[in-house]
């Protein structure tokens, strides 16, 4: 696997994933133990190859296979994302994967409320914010922030500009819907 | 949403609501001049008109003199049009859509801006409605249009801060319209770019060339 960095030993990868967890699935903890298992294997790829995408993307089907089990495993993603963006901040694959898992925690935020009565939301701001930007807007504040140091850093790098892109088209709710003539 | 009809002094529009909304009415709609909610007009009509597969249709004419310019439409308390015997849930909030051919959203913060053209030409986009969210958020965009100004200071040939630059500011105007005033606000974006560009400029000729290629078509029009 580790010669073989190909999409296709991913995909194998992948079956035999779901198959255990259709095998085992009287065994609570088989999940657990083949993300650890699965994701562990991710991390020392990522270690030898910090940009390889076929394992980042890899990783990120492990994450949303799980996220609706277990929602702390975004929080726990969104860590590992950070710890390599800190050794390397210049990684498009670690940005792309963390605006993804960005939207995905307050989607799934979102989701958690659905039942409850509007007048009983314990914070409406951030509700409020989570509708309109998708994320709150401390957070989006935060996120220029560290970009920023990037961009300073190292303005030459396509995938910071995009990220800081990203988070400007948060800030801007005004949009066209449509031109009639 | 479509204009219908511009005639006498009338405006009537055609607005599709998703079935979560039900007897929308003239207390649960208003219609604005300006996105000042005191700037209001009065004596609209709505008009429930035919069901759809997933949409209510509904007619709203509008009195108004001057058949062109800015309208924003506000939905008023729609909790009261979601309610139907119950306080309605986040979930339910989350169902307020403006049938367009983009599916989309309206949420509680947002306005309609309906921007009227010549020959019933109608532009029309949402935007938050609190002002002082609006405030900060202008901020932030502006902070982050000086970063970009000051590394394009450090690097004038950095054409990814570039067009960086271009998109910031291209996305924080209001979206342009065929009118002549559009037109004007689109030129003087052009020319703030073209202004910003000049230290690049002094390096790259072709890029300042094709803006000003851009803004010379801008005036012709």
């Amino acid at each position: 696997m580790f010669k073989l960095e190909k999409c296709i030993v991913h995909s194998n990868r992948k079956w035999c994933f779901v198959r255990g967890l259709e095998v085992e699935k009287e065994d609570p903890t088989i999940d657990k133990i083949l993300a650890k298992q699965e994701l562990g294997l991710c991390e020392m790829q990522l270690a030898k190859d910090e940009r390889n995408f076929h394992v980042w993307n890899y990783r990120s089907w492990i994450i949303n296979t799980l996220k609706a089990m277990d929602q702390n495993v975004i929080d726990k993603e969104l860590k590992f994302i950070d710890s390599k963006l800190e050794s390397n901040f210049s990684n498009f694959s670690a940005l792309h994967f963390k605006s993804k898992n960005l939207l995905s925690k307050y989607s799934l935020y979102l989701q958690s409320l659905k039942s409850q009565k509007v007048s009983e939301l314990q914070d409406s701001a951030l509700v409020s914010d989570v509708l309109l930007y998708g994320l709150p807007l401390n957070t989006i504040k935060q996120e220029l922030e560290t970009v920023k140091t990037g961009l300073y850093m190292q303005s030459s790098e396509q995938s910071m500009w995009l990220y800081h892109q990203w988070l400007i088209d948060r800030l801007i709710p005004v949009k066209v819907i449509f031109i009639e003539s | 949403m479509k204009v219908l009809s511009q005639s006498g002094q009338n405006i009537t529009l055609g607005v599709l609501l998703s079935q979560r909304v039900r007897g929308l009415s003239d207390k649960n709609l208003q219609v604005l001049r300006s996105e000042d909610v005191q700037d209001r007009i009065s004596g609209i009509k709505v008009e429930a008109l035919t069901t759809r597969s997933y949409t209510d249709a509904y007619k709203v004419t509008i009195p108004v003199e001057n058949v062109s310019g800015k309208l924003v439409l506000r939905l008023v308390n729609p909790d009261e049009i979601l309610r139907e015997n119950s306080e309605a849930t986040l979930e339910e909030i989350l169902s307020y859509c403006v049938a367009t051919s983009f599916n989309n959203r309206l949420v509680a913060d947002s306005l309609l801006v309906v921007e009227l053209g010549e020959g019933n030409k109608c532009t029309y986009y949402s935007k938050a409605s609190n002002g002082e969210r609006e405030k900060e958020l202008g901020r932030l965009v502006e902070e982050q249009k000086k970063v970009i100004e000051e590394i394009l200071e450090l690097e004038a040939d950095n054409r990814f801060a570039h067009s960086e630059l271009i998109y910031v500011i291209q996305r924080h105007e209001e979206p342009y319209a065929n009118t002549t005033e559009a037109f004007g606000r689109r030129l003087e974006l052009n020319e703030r770019i073209v202004k910003s560009s000049e230290n690049l400029a002094k390096k790259n000729k072709g890029l300042i060339n094709r803006f000003t290629y851009f803004l010379n078509l801008y005036k012709l029009k």
